[in-house]
């Protein structure tokens, strides 16, 4: 964009929103450019609205001048739903952080799109509820990014992911039009189900300014236990013969070997390093229930060869049992420097011969992949460990990815759960979907965005690879920036 | 009816015989096909769109009189012969079927592996999953487990153009491209024609028990249930229900109330559950009542249509919000129809928190949204 053009811009914007909260200027839009993902690229104007009618306001004003539209809340997609790849505007929420409205007698709850994941729950929990979505950037992630990419989680197994949880919408239009889909009441009633279409269309179609989600009863206890095997093999196994035998857990996570030994060195968890995958269950249910149940799976375990079976006697040992599956992926920094995480999803019985591929596909490109994952529903997260700074390791890396989605697509999955397509993965997106189904998505997208300005680049392939950043020293490291928090995990 | 000239519209002519199986709302079509494949289905959109022919799909015949009366409709296109469970891996609780398949046929195909669909739409041996999917049929059981829209993980369409497309896929998580089974979902085949539908599946519940309670007062059999449908361990469904309706349903109601409760679950929840319903009925100053349920109570609760005793009423009490409104405004309706004394049967709420319509032919849900 031009200077003139983005000067004149920047000063429509800061007199719909204020002269604080709309900026062009270069060095205050850098912090913008990125998100969890290894792409970069620099918007033209940053704009923080403070409402709904603020945003539609940016809306009209990015339609008068016909530029790209992007929303942006916790920045933490990891496939590069927010970076703004074709420039133009990048709209952020810290603002609009409001719960607006709780119902408990209808179980509803209206919250602004900047409103934290985590803080919804923390809201909700003291009143017995809680909003089930729990991504790993829960403590990050806000609820309005959760609607774009309709975000998973470990606990989707039993409750469903956020479009699941989500009744109803408020949504700025790319013309500038504030329409409501949805509401308060559950989504059966008549008329199109476009909360459900909106949700996961990834800031393609529009701008939600605010969401009506559900709110669920605490369980009054969830009970964990931990499973030892001495292969990946039975261990997934035994996930299929749990979720076969009428036990619904609310989380099956399944960790490898490599990541076993990156964990126990940095978190003490009490792996046995030798074991060759760790399972952890966890199930809700009232004391006699989990009881009951936790001893089913843990028969059922050692049935499939699972060599040790722990279950965690209160919340202490619970957390305990956690704390290495939550620190799985800062671990990886003691294997190696970068990481590269991937989003495949198989059906769970194909689980161990995928795994069986990926591990070949490791030793033959000699490159360290840790499957650290949601086994339940068959999402895996393999990552593959690697030096940005070694030249070519960066694109080889890349390839392997590439790779892994084509495996898993041809396994009868798909080459993302809960990440979403953004910008990482809009060529993969052709390994679920030929030319007929995309032609479709993209009349869809159409009728909501005529112009293609919301989102662009994203999603649906281009022919073209996304840009890309080359490595830069020390400071301005990347890609794969390190998770800073202890905690983080997907 | 038919404009330009029929001999470019496919399909045969509609004998005298299937006439009233095919009519919506009094519309008759000149001409119906059944496809066997996918390509046939897709191919007669093609030729209708090029003849500027409207089409119904038509599955089970259950629910085409949702939706405003068609403006056009030449060619009933029927999916009887797609009727086929394409793929089904109990370990990974999902299957694959064409749209025709009856969802009772689905059900008993899943209930070999003692999994089962835990939606229970009207008429099940008539309803196909296709038409379940397109007017988002839900039963009873919504409240607990989901409707229509938590269960489709993909879907394939034939569109007007002819085009074959799919979105989602056959694994239970899964955010590639945009989610058009929502979109598809209680569109009433607007938009295209469900052909295939992926599904997940579930472990059919450890135990099932039915209670019932009687009540003197509507409000306090529906305060109950409400209370009920809150908890952690919630009701798979909970259905008050008149004197005049209970009899209907085969209860023996020796008070002018009863709530009909559904525990399901494993074994020990249901055991909980079932403690908790005393507590909850007593406190609303019911009574349980002992004695075996009809057999076929749920099911009349499900198909609960048009009432065949028009002053009957069936409370449907497991949706936390009838008619999207809070609850206390659905409980201060509910008393004031207490008090008018009136029973006209338009006022019975039920499960799609709207009024059943009477057994006069009427209609429950306004948008047109038939096919042109």
């Amino acid at each position: 964009m031009e200077a003139a053009a983005r000067a004149r811009l920047g000063r429509r914007l800061q007199e719909a929103v204020g002269a604080r909260y709309a900026f062009v200027d270069p060095y205050e839009i850098r912090l913008y450019q990125y998100d969890a993902s290894p792409e970069t690229a620099l918007p033209d104007a940053v704009v923080i609205p403070g409402n709904a009618a603020e945003v539609a306001a940016v809306l009209r004003i990015c339609a008068d001048e016909a530029v790209p539209v992007v929303a942006r809340c916790g920045a933490t997609s990891l496939a590069g739903g927010t970076v703004p790849v074709e420039g133009g505007v990048v709209i952020t929420f810290p603002r609009m952080d409001r719960i607006l409205e709780l119902d408990l007698e209808n179980l509803r709850a209206v919250v602004e799109p900047g409103v934290v994941n985590l803080s919804l729950s923390q809201a909700l929990r003291p009143l017995g509820f809680y909003y089930v979505p729990d991504p790993s950037s829960q403590g990050a992630c806000t609820i309005g990014g959760n609607v774009g990419t309709n975000a998973g989680g470990p606990h989707t197994l039993l409750y469903g992911v956020t479009v699941n949880h989500v009744t109803g919408l408020e949504v700025a239009l790319p013309s500038g039009e504030l329409v409501q889909v949805g509401g308060r009441k559950a989504v059966e009633a008549t008329g199109y189900d476009l909360t459900g279409l909106l949700v996961g269309s990834e800031g393609t179609m529009a701008v939600v300014t605010k969401v009506w989600v559900k709110l669920t009863p605490v369980p009054p206890v969830s009970k964990t236990l931990l499973a030892i095997f001495t292969d990946l093999r039975s261990a997934s196994n035994a996930v299929s013969a749990i979720v076969k035998g009428g036990i619904l857990p609310a989380a099956i996570e399944m960790m490898d070997q490599l990541s076993i030994q990156a964990v126990e060195a940095a978190s003490h968890a009490g792996y046995p390093l030798d074991a060759g995958a760790v399972l952890l269950l966890e199930v809700d249910g009232i004391p006699e229930s989990a009881a009951e149940l936790t001893e089913r799976m843990g028969r059922i375990c050692r049935e499939h060869g699972a060599r040790e079976v722990r279950v965690a006697r209160d919340e202490a040992e619970r957390q305990a049992l956690w704390k290495g599956r939550k620190g799985a992926f800062s671990a990886m920094g003691r294997l190696a420097p970068d990481f590269y995480v991937m989003d495949g999803v198989v059906p769970r019985t194909r689980l161990p011969e995928v795994l069986d591929a990926i591990g070949a596909i490791s030793d033959r490109t000699g490159f360290k992949i840790c499957n650290v994952f949601h086994a339940g529903d068959g999402n895996l997260h393999p990552l593959v460990l690697f030096d940005a700074f070694k030249k070519g390791q960066y694109e080889a890396v890349l390839a392997i990815g590439d790779e892994i989605l084509k495996l898993c697509a041809d396994a009868g999955g798909s080459v993302t759960g809960e990440h979403g397509i953004g910008l990482e993965k809009r060529e993969n997106i052709r390994y679920v979907f030929d030319e007929d189904d995309l032609a479709v998505m993209e009349t869809v997208r159409r009728v909501f965005d005529p112009s293609g300005r919301m989102n662009p680049g994203k999603l649906f392939p281009t022919g073209r690879p996304a840009p890309r950043t080359e490595p830069q020293p020390p400071g301005g490291r990347r890609p794969a920036p390190a998770p800073a928090q202890d905690e983080v995990w997907v | 009816m038919t404009t330009g000239s029929t001999t470019s519209i496919p399909g045969r002519q509609v004998a005298a015989q299937e006439r009233q199986g095919l009519t919506v709302d009094g519309v008759i079509p000149s001409r119906v096909v059944h496809p066997q494949d996918l390509e046939e289905a897709a191919g007669t959109l093609r030729l209708c769109a090029q003849a500027g022919a409207g089409v119904v799909v038509v599955g089970g015949g259950t629910q085409l009189r949702l939706g405003a009366p068609p403006r056009r409709f030449d060619v009933a296109l029927v999916t009887d012969r797609l009727d086929r469970l394409l793929e089904y891996e109990p370990a990974d609780l999902t299957c694959r079927v064409q749209a025709g398949m009856k969802v009772e046929a689905l059900q008993a195909e899943l209930g070999r592996n003692g999994q089962w669909l835990p939606l229970d739409p009207p008429s099940p041996d008539r309803a196909t999953i296709g038409g379940m999917v397109a007017a988002n049929a839900c039963g009873p059981a919504r409240a607990r487990y989901g409707s229509v829209r938590d269960w489709v993980i993909g879907i394939t369409v034939a569109y007007p153009s002819g085009a074959i497309a799919r979105a989602g896929g056959r694994v239970v998580k899964n955010v590639a491209g945009y989610d058009l089974m929502k979109l598809h979902t209680g569109a009433l085949g607007t938009l295209g024609v469900i052909l295939e539908v992926n599904l997940k599946v579930q472990a059919r519940p450890e135990q099932s028990l039915t209670l019932q309670a009687g009540f003197d007062r509507a409000e306090q059999a529906a305060a109950c249930a409400l209370a009920l449908t809150r908890q952690y361990l919630q009701p798979a469904v909970a259905a008050a229900v008149d004197r005049r309706a209970g009899a209907s349903l085969g209860l023996d109601a020796e008070t002018p109330f009863t709530l009909a409760l559904r525990l399901e679950g494993y074994r020990t929840e249901v055991d909980a559950a079932a403690a908790l319903v005393e507590e909850a009925v007593v406190s609303h100053r019911g009574r349980m009542r002992a004695g075996e349920r009809p057999a076929e109570l749920w099911a009349g609760v499900r198909d609960w249509v048009a009432p065949q005793d028009p002053e009957a009423v069936v409370l449907a009490a497991w949706v936390p919000t009838p008619s999207g409104r809070t609850a206390p405004s659905w409980q201060s309706r509910l008393r004031a129809w207490c008090r008018s004394g009136q029973r006209g049967p338009r006022r019975a709420p039920c499960w799609r928190g709207c009024a059943r319509p009477p057994a006069r032919r009427g209609r429950w849900s306004s948008p047109a949204r038939r096919p042109s």
